[in-house]
């Protein structure tokens, strides 16, 4: 069975987005919370084995793989209804339990520790998929185990599977909220690296434009975990859906990143979804269009990542997947297109060609939405550079205290020196350049110039 | 008439003019000539031609004649014949040319003024012999055939012995001359006369009243009566006489269409005819026995034979009409039809009319029967307006190809009858469905088999046939639909040709793609068909209930061969290339899949439509596999990322081309999958749930894939060309990033960019030398582009110039395409492939482009 993923989630916010990701996954494809296969969905024409497999004629396991350093989350999971659902094999806790006590160095030294452990599972894992396509990685950046121990194992993936996709959904602190996580631009800048230099594709989730979403959008006051990471789940499995519901294209990964990424460092995307709506309001069903679906998809508001304006640069779409779900005419997405190229709503990279890449894709029979038509955008944008420009900055306010250096220190890795501070830094740095020249006509020649 | 007949016609006629254009321009333009010639009042208009062709004419009474006596041969299509030549005697330049080349013709003849008339004639047969030419060697060949095998029983027919004959014997050679009258008295002339004439009425020639032999067989007989008779007695004389010619008219056509020959609607007729002159001759003795007696006279039997006088009078009329134009079958029905309808109002000869009509029509109306009721045709002497062109195929019919429903059965227009002639197009097709039940090995019970019995109205026998009609393409829908779910096995279809199964074709390729880059002749397609196999179980088409039917195919030659020979492409030089070409056919380029079909699904499913689904197929396929090529190039690229920023910065330029490519390759794909092949099957899906017999259906589903072909560029070879050229860029971009790879691994710049040579690096990864081995067959058709000794950036910049010019190459042929053929989806694409105006710029300055880049 081709195009096999394996899903590893990391830390409290990796497996809390994990979490709800899964349960998402069984409602779409009708399994139960245990894992059977309810009787309604025997004959669906969905690919169920992307990312379960079958234990039996009728139970199906998440290929997923749980890792964190302290119980909570875990526990939590392990006593909700779909306790049963996970191989329980796959699931890894530390035994001291301790935790990494946000500290990356403390993730990424016990990473690898734990390593043999832990590629135990994975190799496992891999093994038995037949023709595996890549892995996805949930976790936050900003904390102890999700950025530490997920760097660490970034890095091991990609020298033991080179050939393999690596696909993170990394979630980015609030910048609204003052974090109790005092070596949050540490961790970030620290794991931004990994990022850059492991992964093949980051999907950013912004808890800054997630909580203003929330609180914008539909209007929660204060939201929850568990509303934040419904958002994320959706954006999880929607743009996962072709792969499981097959149609004409982008049925394997590669397929659906490789237009988006047209230079292996640009690898950043930005999502968006719409229409937007929260499990209270019971909307009547709207009639939506798809180009009204386009059109909104184009707003910043509805982006699932806050970016700052910047004057330095024109900022543009080097790329656009959207996600179109729902009864769509193709004519229909036709004319949307036309309609965006005319008013140019949407402004592209001035070297090399640039679309909007359609993708229409089935919707789970088993969900009743509210709406006819609904889009997920995948967007690699020049202006995600603010992010890591905003990262860069925060840590260059710590770094020139020395403040709470001394915590890293404690670990081997920063024992002797602070390079490793540095060059991640420098990493960053770079990566905020390309972005920057990535605006310009010149990219092509913009390497050699720096020269 | 059907369109392969005119076609052939057509064809025929060309070739008579001496001219090589091809048929098909010319059949275009005769269905619109024909729509625009065929007013509904053809009568009204013929006789304005007719009066318009008498002016012209300089000897306008010789011509009236002339159109006199055809019309009363009722020849086929007068009234077109005079259309036409009233058109011709119009157009100058026509005439100019027919005038030359006729006296080019009959230059021999010493007749100078070649007067109107003449041409005509000339036309005529000229049009005859095209028009019967194929017509008669088809009936030829069918004889040819039916003779050998029945030719022990055909009867012989006896040669005319005059005596036997109940007309009159007459000798060709002696004008007889009958004696004088004279010297008899009046009183007893009478007596001598109605003797005579009670002879002549029985076809016996009298003393007195002698019968003037035929000038023609069906020319009206005459006496000749003897001179010197009083005056008020002939005057009675000549008004029974036309009776006796009658007769002799009515005998003469029934001893001549009882033969076996003439067909069983001329036997009805001619058997009907027989009772009703055997009446006559019953009324006859009657007569006879009467003038025996006393107080008969020559007024008395005038009177007494008035009613005779008209049926025998209506009886001739029939037989001459039938006799002189010697028709048969369909034709004579059409003429008594006629007939009947002429004797309107006129209740007692329409009765008459009537009664032979329905006489005349049993046999046919049986055939009706038999074909509207169990699609059989049992029609020995071809009179039947269905044609059964049966050919005997060693095999069950599912090899039977596309033609085989259009030309299985066809109407012949000659001998529908004129009643029939609108219903002639749901009787043909009635039986035609009802043939394809039986040949699915079902019983066809008609819910209530009415008889057929000709009326002068048409209603009811229209009624039956439509309930027939309605029953038949019914029980056939229901039987193609839902016994044999057609829909179910096109959707099945539509997910491994059209690739809609999207993760199926994608596992397929996983396993098979290193197999597939093989040349032809290395492959094991046993080892093929069993991935085809696996990967049907595994993926999501495991659920598809007609997996089975798929089997797969490798070809002996490539996609645009196939095109180019479909479409005719006679350029020799592109023929050599592709001749060369099939020699190093990869396996990638002639594999297709192939679909079982059963009867009856194969009718909608014959071979035509399943090799249209294959050239689709085919076009998808190696897309599909050259954006999985490109895909793996990414793969391999995206190591550079930890590379410093200088060393990968020298790769932007291939990163950049490899996301044209890809660009162009998915957009490419989706717009033909989503913007044609979707929109299309929606719209085709919509039809066919408005469909009501399986012409509709037939029609609908190769308009589907008329569309598809059309708007996915397949038919035109010249976009074709240059979608492929940009696919084998691709290709050779692939090849070289490959045969790179090694050095990109080790990232060791300075070694890379000093040039390569091939010799060491084709073998070191395996998995590329496999796929370069493939491509070779291919681009070596067209020069390379990269030559050994460029540098890696000097060739990428080679590359990207080549591919930047062909795709505004594309991109402009498409906009022009557009213009001329108004076909607005290929827009979409140009839209798609130029989304933000990069090409815009590229078209003002393309080759300032590739240069920059070379610089920079």
């Amino acid at each position: 069975m081709p195009c096999e993923m394996i899903t590893l989630q990391l830390g409290q916010c990796g497996n809390q987005i994990g979490f709800e990701f899964w349960k998402r996954l069984c409602a779409e494809h009708g399994i139960s919370p245990e894992g059977i296969l309810e009787p309604f969905a025997t004959e669906g024409l969905d690919r169920k084995d992307v990312f379960f497999y079958q234990a039996d004629d009728e139970h199906y396991i998440p290929r997923a793989v749980l890792l964190d350093l302290e119980p909570r989350v875990i526990h939590t999971i392990m006593t909700s209804p779909y306790a049963k659902l996970y191989n329980p094999e796959n699931i890894y806790l530390s035994k001291h339990g301790g935790g990494a006590g946000n500290n990356w160095a403390s993730g990424y030294s016990q990473g690898d520790r734990l390593q043999e452990e832990i590629f135990d599972i994975i190799d496992r894992e891999a093994d038995g998929s037949d023709s595996l396509e890549g892995f996805v990685l949930c976790h936050s950046i900003a904390g102890g185990t999700g950025s530490g121990m997920g760097s660490y194992i970034l890095e091991r993936l990609t020298d033991r599977y080179p050939k393999k996709l690596i696909e993170t959904y990394s979630v980015f602190p609030n910048q609204d909220e003052i974090s109790d996580v005092v070596v949050q631009p540490y961790n970030s800048l620290l794991t931004l690296k990994r990022l850059t230099l492991s992964a093949d594709c980051v999907v950013v989730l912004d808890n800054t434009a997630l909580n203003r979403i929330a609180t914008d959008r539909l209007h929660i006051q204060n939201p929850s975990f568990t509303q934040i990471n419904t958002l994320v789940s959706t954006i999880m499995s929607v743009s996962t859906t072709t792969l499981r519901y097959p149609s004409y294209m982008n049925n394997d990964l590669i397929g659906l990143i490789a237009p988006l990424i047209p230079t292996p460092r640009l690898h950043f995307l930005m999502t968006g979804y719409t229409p937007l709506t929260s499990d209270q309001d019971e909307v009547s069903v709207r009639k939506t269009t798809v180009l009204d679906v386009m059109r909104r998809l184009l707003q910043p508001k509805n982006m699932m990542v806050s970016t700052a304006h910047d004057r330095s640069a024109i900022h543009c779409y080097i790329s656009i997947l959207n996600i179109i779900q729902g009864e769509v005419d193709p004519t229909q997405v036709h004319k949307s297109l036309l309609r965006i190229r005319e008013r140019k709503l949407a402004h592209f990279i001035p070297w090399g060609p640039a679309s909007i890449q359609v993708a229409l894709s089935r919707k789970s029979p088993y969900i009743q939405s509210a709406h006819r038509v609904s889009g997920l955008m995948l967007a690699n944008h020049t202006n995600i550079s603010s992010l890591f420009d905003r990262a860069l900055q925060q840590y260059d306010k710590l770094r020139k205290r020395e403040a709470f250096l001394e915590q890293f220190r404690k670990e081997a890795m920063f024992k002797d020196s602070l390079e490793e501070l540095d060059n991640s830094r420098e990493v960053v740095q770079e990566l905020v350049d390309e972005y920057q020249a990535a605006t310009r006509p010149d990219y092509m020649s913009w390497g050699r110039q720096q020269q | 008439m059907s369109k392969y007949k005119i076609e052939a016609l057509t064809g025929h006629l060309i070739e008579a003019l001496d001219s090589k254009d091809s048929p098909e321009l010319y059949v275009e333009d005769f269905h619109q000539s024909v729509l625009k010639y065929n007013p509904s009042g053809q009568t009204v208009t013929s006789q304005k031609y007719l009066s318009q062709l008498t002016k012209l004419s300089p000897n306008p009474q010789q011509f009236t004649a002339k159109y006199d006596e055809l019309k009363e041969r009722n020849v086929d299509h007068l009234q077109h014949f005079v259309q036409l030549l009233s058109l011709i005697a119009e157009d100058k330049k026509l005439k100019h040319f027919l005038h030359k080349n006729a006296k080019k013709t009959n230059e021999s003849k010493p007749t100078e003024n070649m007067r109107m008339i003449d041409v005509p004639r000339v036309v005529n047969k000229l049009k005859q012999v095209a028009k019967y030419s194929k017509e008669n060697e088809d009936k030829d060949r069918k004889k040819k055939t039916q003779d050998s095998a029945v030719s022990i029983f055909k009867p012989i027919r006896p040669t005319p012995t005059p005596d036997m004959s109940l007309d009159f014997s007459t000798n060709l050679f002696i004008e007889p001359f009958p004696p004088n009258l004279g010297p008899v008295p009046t009183c007893s002339q009478e007596g001598i006369l109605i003797e005579d004439l009670l002879c002549c009425l029985e076809g016996v020639e009298g003393n007195y009243i002698v019968p003037k032999p035929l000038s023609e067989k069906y020319g009206q007989r005459h006496f000749i009566i003897s001179d010197a008779i009083d005056p008020a007695l002939e005057k009675l004389l000549l008004n029974i006489l036309p009776v006796a010619s009658d007769y002799s008219m009515v005998v003469r056509f029934i001893e001549e269409h009882r033969h076996f020959d003439c067909g069983q609607v001329n036997h009805a007729l001619a058997a009907a005819m027989l009772t009703l002159v055997k009446d006559y001759r019953v009324f006859v003795t009657q007569l006879e026995s009467l003038s025996h007696k006393n107080f008969f006279s020559l007024s008395k039997m005038n009177y007494y034979l008035q009613p005779m006088k008209l049926l025998m009078d209506i009886l001739a009329k029939i037989a001459s009409a039938v006799g002189k134009s010697g028709a048969r079958g369909g034709k004579v029905l059409s003429l008594l039809h006629e007939q009947t309808a002429m004797c309107m109002g006129n209740t007692k000869s329409q009765e008459l009319c009537l009664y032979l009509t329905q006489k005349a029509c049993v046999p046919y109306m049986e055939m009706l029967e038999k074909w509207l009721y169990k699609g059989v045709i049992y029609d020995p002497h071809h009179e039947f307006l269905v044609e059964d062109n049966e050919v005997h195929y060693e095999d069950a019919p599912r090899i039977y190809s596309a033609d085989y429903w259009e030309k299985r059965y066809n109407v012949s227009r000659e001998r529908i009858p004129v009643f029939l002639e609108r219903m002639a197009d749901m009787i043909l097709r009635t039986g035609k469905y009802l043939n394809v039940i039986q040949q699915c090995g079902k019983n066809v019970k008609p819910p209530k088999a009415e008889p057929l019995v000709y009326a002068i109205t048409e209603r009811q026998y229209v009624e039956v046939i439509e309930t027939a009609y309605s029953f038949a393409s019914k029980t056939l829908l229901q039987l193609v639909m839902e016994e044999n779910d057609l829909m179910g096995r096109l959707r099945s279809v539509k997910h491994y040709f059209l690739l809609d199964q999207g993760d199926f074709i994608v596992q397929f390729m996983d396993s098979c793609e290193s197999e597939l880059c093989k040349n032809i002749d290395d492959l094991v397609p046993t080892r093929l068909e069993t991935l085809l196999e696996l990967a049907l179980r595994t993926s999501a088409a495991n659920q598809d209930p007609y997996k089975e039917e798929i089997s797969m195919e490798l070809l002996p030659y490539d996609l645009i061969f196939q095109m180019c020979k479909i479409l005719k492409i006679n350029d020799t030089e592109s023929y050599k290339r592709l001749q060369c070409d099939k020699k190093d056919l990869t396996g990638l380029l002639a594999f297709s899949f192939n679909y079982q079909v059963k009867w009856p699904v194969s009718l909608i499913l014959n071979f035509n439509a399943i090799a249209c689904y294959q050239i689709i197929f085919r076009h998808l396929f190696y897309c599909k596999h050259i954006e999985r090529l490109l895909c793996r190039v990414w793969l391999k690229n995206k190591l550079a990322k930890t590379f410093s920023l200088q060393s990968s910065q020298m790769y932007v330029s291939a990163f950049a081309l490899r996301q044209r490519m890809l660009n162009y390759v998915q957009n490419l794909e989706y717009y033909t999958m989503v913007e044609v092949i979707e929109p299309n099957w929606v719209s085709f899906l919509n039809k066919m749930n408005k469909v009501n017999n399986i012409d509709d259906v037939l029609v609908c589903h190769s308009d589907f894939l008329d569309s598809c072909l059309k708007d996915s560029m397949l038919t035109n070879p010249d976009l074709l060309q240059n979608v492929y050229y940009l696919l084998d860029i691709c290709m050779e971009f692939y090849e070289f990033i490959q045969h790179m790879g090694n050095y990109f691994i080790d990232a060791e710049l300075t070694s890379m960019l000093s040039g390569y040579d091939s010799s060491d690096s084709y073998g070191e990864v395996a998995d590329s030398s496999k796929l370069s081995d493939s491509s070779i067959g291919r681009s070596y058709i067209r020069k390379r582009i990269i030559n050994e000794t460029d540098k890696f950036e000097e060739a990428i910049a080679k590359l990207d110039q080549s591919f930047t010019e062909t795709l505004v190459q594309l991109v402009e042929q498409i906009m022009l395409f557009k213009s001329d053929n108004n076909n607005d989806k290929l827009l979409n694409l140009v839209y798609r492939l130029d989304f933000n105006r990069f090409y815009n710029v590229a078209v003002k300055e393309p080759y300032t482009r590739g240069e920059e880049e070379t610089s920079g």
